[in-house]
């Protein structure tokens, strides 16, 4: 497959770029394999990536509905943070962040990383007592969160020129989250892809896992697809918002719910925004792309939902507030909308975990999953090939549930 | 634009209500055995099909009501309708 260097870009010069070698291969698919994937998203094909380099286990198959990295790894907006709130989960997160940072010479692929800040602008002294007590956990496990006053975040935001003392919500301060960074969600998902592939896993897009296969002893042995039975010993499913659409054909309930989250960008404008912001009183965040679109989330559905499109109320919500702080990008045209399927667990943290089908693993339960993909990838492949979740995994297992030990996430936009 | 029929005022737009999340089964007896607990505590119905959930008109009358609701099409019916 050959490495990207200079030099090789400089080799396929002469030959006018017409001889690069494909990034994956296409091989038939096989009617057995060690281990399958279901789902060629960021979580599943990192897990294979990993399963490949880690674990030596490269008779892998990623089955795929759809297109490789169609799915939420190609809807998010692209942050990449570790300041979470509870001490099982900063750990993780920090892991995944520090993942990311060697992401892209580990795959030999440009993922367009590029570490900014992320600066949460607050509005009421309730979420300043709230992020002050995530500051402070921050420190104990090695992620940074720093208050600043308001007119530094003014003199290292300028855009913000809302939110003066006759605001509604006057600010009150902010809080820098040094480690946080943005990369191309895409280059994830295809250096991923890419790697694995090298290693000897196959991708096989355009097949759709219709049911889970148990034998008489209630072990999972394979799975039914729209290309016809494939087996083998252990399936992990990695689908994100259908998580529970597939474990039900194999009579599994798991304690999640779907909804529908959405983002849309605006055009293209010069360099404006260094840093991603987060306004967690408003419910909006946005960051500048490296094309110079503004990039711009607020919050999910109400209720649960499977569709892909953004509410004209929520659409409404993320605006409305987003131009009482950036009053000048109401001049600002957008683009283009989208959104994504994701399941929230009942503490809305992570799930990744063996399950009560021996031989069926699940990774769900992301809001905001891009951020954990490699940790994500990483620790699901660790507990496929071994049996035992990952040291920093270990929290997330279904058996939190059984012993009523949650870790509750909340009070970022995502997660209410 | 969504809107759903509260009882009491009609039909209102979305906006005017607080999702309270699918209706759960009645609470079980005391004699129950743990992963049944857990799971009427923590496991919702999830379905690609109608959801029976609660909304509650907070901006509005502030009554609660339960309705069915189709998690991709977003059709409405109420919960003594069959889903068919």
């Amino acid at each position: 497959m050959g490495r990207f260097s200079a030099f090789s870009l400089a080799w396929n010069a002469l030959s006018h770029h017409q001889k690069w070698a494909r990034y994956w291969q296409n091989p038939p698919l096989a009617k057995k394999y060690d281990v399958l994937i279901i789902g060629a998203g960021g979580h599943g094909l990192a897990c294979a990536h990993y399963l490949a380099k880690n674990h030596g286990i490269n008779n892998v198959a990623v089955l795929e509905k759809g297109w490789l990295g169609g799915g939420n790894i190609a809807r998010n907006t692209v942050t990449i943070r570790s300041n979470y709130l509870r001490d099982e989960s900063i750990p993780f997160f920090v892991k995944s962040v520090s993942l990311f940072e060697r992401l892209a010479k580990e795959l030999n692929f440009n993922l367009m990383y590029s570490k900014r800040s992320m600066i949460d602008v607050v509005q009421t002294y309730s979420k300043m007592r709230e992020i002050r007590r995530r500051m402070m956990n921050g420190y104990l496990h090695g992620s940074s969160y720093t208050p600043i006053d308001v007119g530094e975040l003014r003199r290292r935001v300028p855009a913000l020129t809302g939110g003066g003392p006759d605001s509604r919500l006057p600010i009150i301060g902010a809080m820098v989250h040094k480690e946080a960074a943005v990369c191309r969600h895409d280059g994830v998902a295809w250096g991923y892809a890419r790697s694995a592939s090298e290693r000897g896993v196959e991708i096989h897009q355009q097949t759709e896992v219709k049911n889970l296969l148990r034998d008489k002893d209630g072990q999972i042995k394979g799975v039914e697809t729209n290309r016809g039975t494939v087996l083998a010993d252990k399936v992990a499913v990695v689908v994100s918002g259908h998580t529970t659409t597939i474990t039900e054909t194999a009579g599994l309930s798991l304690p999640v719910k779907s909804f529908n989250l959405a983002a849309f960008v605006s055009e293209p404008v010069k360099p404006l925004i260094d840093v991603i912001v987060n306004c967690p009183d408003l419910g909006v965040y946005l960051n500048q792309s490296d094309k110079g679109e503004l990039v711009i989330g607020g919050a999910p559905d109400a209720g649960q939902s499977f569709r892909r499109d953004m509410k004209q109320s929520v659409f409404e919500d993320a605006v409305v507030t987003m131009l009482e702080l950036f009053p000048a990008f109401r001049r600002l045209k957008l683009l283009r909308q989208w959104g994504g399927v994701l399941d929230i667990a009942h503490d809305a943290s992570p799930i990744i975990s063996a399950t009560d089908i021996s031989g069926l693993f699940v990774s769900c339960g992301w809001w905001g999953g891009f951020k954990a993909v490699p940790a994500g990838g990483y620790t699901l492949a660790h507990l496929i090939a071994t049996g035992q979740p990952h040291q920093v995994a270990a929290p997330f297992t279904l058996n939190r549930f059984r012993h009523l030990d949650f870790i509750v996430e909340s009070g970022t936009t995502t997660a209410r | 634009m969504l809107t759903l029929p509260c009882p009491f005022c009609g039909q209102r737009d979305e906006t005017e209500f607080l999702n309270a999340g699918p209706t759960k089964p009645a609470r079980p007896s005391s004699d129950v055995t743990d992963s049944e607990w857990i799971n009427w505590l923590t496991v919702p119905e999830n379905p690609v099909g109608y959801v029976e959930e609660k909304w509650w008109h907070a901006k509005g009358c502030g009554k609660f009501f339960t309705i069915k609701r189709h998690t991709v099409t977003h059709q409405i019916m109420m919960p003594e309708e069959d889903s068919a």
